[in-house]
């Protein structure tokens, strides 16, 4: 039985293993590095263990420094969250080499749909419907182009170590195809170089107003596997997925058998073990094609933990020591709706530049009913430039998703990160988007209604009240943490209900 | 009383008159009354001249800015004192946004730009950001290399604008 867990990862998602850890009766050890003093998850841990200073090679994605850490801390297993070393194959063998247990797929599942060319390949022998692309790698650029030429644009390239938006652009059909096309291989391939120490990369249709719907997975060592519904993110920009939902707005039953069906077919075949995702593209016509596997526990699990009332994190640890999957397929109910939005530390009204600064306040008040907030952040905690912008996730749960929409916009209000620029109020506009109302949700979204989705102007009476401020807060001190000296000014009930009597 | 404020870099200027916790703002010829009704750690009530109450959340920055959180949307809000910040029309130089690391120039010194064109890709908080000239010009001046690491706000190069007619 697995006693003690290394994490390694940070931020929001340290903390939330951390917390089905506790409930389980096991001890944790975090990870940081120098700069990382104070951020909740170094304080949350039972153990914490720096890395040092550096860069994320030699910090976070130190392999050997952190199966050392994990032996030196007598720690059993190790649960890579998401991003940094989880999807690397190499990584989770060393673990198993190691005598440790990896809280993931088998190291094989992670190389066999870690490559998105060889993955495709792998859906295409199991009939699975593909976007049409071109499957062979590191083609030259003179062979890339004339492939997207001929498959007509728009084209998508990718690359083809990658996920995450990172190494990916779109060319769409003009006049300088050629151009345009060269000029977006370069800034792919260097992305891909940087981010994935690989610049290979794949070009293939581009489909129209798709929408992004994935299946999550799971699956025992004693070969049983079971989906746990769906999860649409198409409200993504620049790739990155910033609103999750389950139910799909668009999912039938029919539709959802098909696609249930096609990523189950997947994981027999690989058998596969843990949490997993599998993505696909759904047309406007309601076909769906594969796109990839992430063979990890994804930013966006709290909208299936809503749905299915389960918590994936305490089934991976289950099924990582060897236990069977607690439910049946028959077992598993999607009820209610839940969505997600991704608060990230950056500037909407400036071309979503990356914001830094010290976070003042994270939210007004405490959260209320179906409200769950996942951070890495505590007031007068830092955002760095050393790592991603993400501040946190806020998830809502109701029966329906009309009101599931509503209290979402509401939560938006009372979760503010003050002191940080970010994307709140974006996110509350696509929220208030009547589109997004009517569950017409696709991936270009944000491209498509970028005009209504800017922000709206002060009123000339709000301006008034802001010239007004700061006479109004003059009593207010550094921080704001002033008595309440005007408490006075509260209407006294009494008052009120005298007044009403006459 | 005049009174300029700088809201998110845009100034607004009124006029202003206070009388403990009423305040009156004159502002494009219409007129304002405020009333603070509670100011309780950071949350701040105010009621206006038809009985309405609106509520915001303030704080103040290491800096001197006010923090403000008004009904799901922020803005940081500085008091203008004296001369007035105008942007400079001479400076065009771009500039990095944020910190991080150059990754490549695009151009080089001499180099005719067009509105719009790359001129610079950075990368910072692990995504690659594009730099593009402001307006038309000649580049003067590179001031960083790639791999460079900036810090946000610096220079990156200078440019001449181009004269029309001139080439």
């Amino acid at each position: 039985m697995i006693q003690r867990v290394l994490i390694a990862n940070r931020g929001e998602i340290a903390v939330r293993i951390m917390q089905t850890l506790r409930e389980l009766g096991m001890s944790s050890v975090a990870l940081m590095t120098d700069e990382e003093a104070g951020l909740p998850h170094t304080i949350y841990a039972d153990l914490v263990v720096s890395l040092g200073t550096g860069t994320l090679r030699e910090t976070y994605l130190n392999q050997e420094k952190i199966i050392e850490i994990a032996r030196q801390t007598k720690a059993d297993a190790i649960h890579p969250g998401y991003g940094l070393l989880s999807e690397n194959a190499e990584f989770a063998r060393k673990v198993e080499t190691a005598g440790l247990i990896f809280i993931g797929p088998k190291s094989a599942s992670i190389q066999a749909m870690g490559d998105k060319i060889e993955s495709k390949e792998r859906c295409r022998r199991l009939g699975i419907p593909l976007i049409p692309g071109l499957e062979a790698e590191g083609l030259s650029e003179e062979k890339l182009l004339s492939e997207s030429q001929k498959i007509g644009p728009p084209v998508l390239i990718k690359a083809s170590a990658g996920g995450g938006g990172k190494g990916m652009r779109i060319v769409e059909d003009s006049g300088s195809f050629k151009e345009r096309f060269v000029e977006a291989l370069g800034e792919a391939r260097r992305e891909a170089k940087a981010a994935f120490g690989d610049d290979r990369v794949l070009v293939e249709k581009y489909i129209q107003n798709p929408r992004h719907v994935e299946i999550q997975v799971f699956g025992d060592q004693h070969g049983n596997h079971v989906h746990l519904f769906e999860r649409e993110c198409s409200i993504q920009r620049r790739y990155q997925k910033i609103i999750e939902e389950s139910p799909s707005p668009v999912m039938t039953d029919a539709l959802r058998t098909k696609m249930t069906e096609a990523a189950l077919k997947i994981c027999r075949d690989i058998n596969y073990v843990g949490a997993g995702t599998i993505e696909f593209i759904v047309s406007e016509k309601g076909e769906f094609f594969f796109l990839e596997m992430n063979t990890r526990l994804q930013v966006e699990h709290p909208v299936t933990e809503w749905v299915t009332g389960l918590d994936l994190v305490a089934w991976q640890i289950l099924v990582a020591q060897g236990g069977s999957l607690p439910l049946k397929q028959s077992e598993i109910i999607q009820r209610g709706h839940a969505i997600e939005v991704r608060l990230c530390a950056e500037d909407p009204d400036n071309a979503f530049l990356p914001c830094i600064g010290t976070i003042y306040k994270v939210a007004h008040r405490n959260l209320g009913p179906g409200q769950r907030l996942d951070t890495g952040y505590h007031e007068g905690n830092s955002v760095s430039v050393n790592f991603d912008s993400l501040l946190g996730k806020l998830s809502v749960y109701a029966p329906t998703r009309d009101h599931c929409i509503k209290r979402m916009r509401q939560a938006l209000k009372d979760v503010c990160f003050l002191g940080v620029k970010n994307n709140r109020d974006y996110l509350a506009r696509i929220l208030r988007h009547p589109a997004f109302a009517q569950g017409k949700t696709f991936t270009s979204f944000v491209q498509t209604f970028a005009k209504d989705l800017q922000a709206e102007a002060l009123s000339p009476e709000e301006e008034a009240l802001m010239l007004a401020l700061p006479a109004l807060a003059s009593e207010l001190s550094v921080g704001g943490d002033k008595k309440g000296q005007n408490a006075d000014k509260i209407p006294d009930v009494f008052e009120l209900v005298r007044s009403k009597l006459g | 009383m005049e009174k300029k404020i700088i809201l998110d870099g845009r100034e607004i200027v009124g006029d202003l008159t206070s009388n403990g916790k009423s305040v009156e703002i004159s502002l494009k010829n219409q007129s304002y009354n405020f009333e603070l009704v509670s100011l309780q750690g950071d949350l701040l009530v105010v009621q206006t001249k038809d009985g309405q109450r609106r509520h915001l959340h303030v704080s103040r920055s290491s800096t001197g800015q006010m923090l403000i959180d008004f009904e799901g949307r922020n803005f940081a809000l500085e008091e203008s004192q004296g001369r007035m910040l105008q942007p400079k029309h001479h400076d065009i130089r771009p500039r990095a946004p944020m910190p991080g690391k150059i990754m490549k120039i695009l151009k080089q010194k001499g180099e005719l730009v067009k509105k719009g064109d790359p001129l610079i890709i950075m990368e910072a908080m692990k995504m690659e950001h594009t730099i593009r000239a402001g307006r038309d010009g000649k580049i003067k001046e590179i001031f960083c290399r790639p791999g460079d690491l900036v810090a946000g706000g610096m220079d990156l190069l200078d440019y001449e604008i181009e004269v029309p007619g001139e080439t």
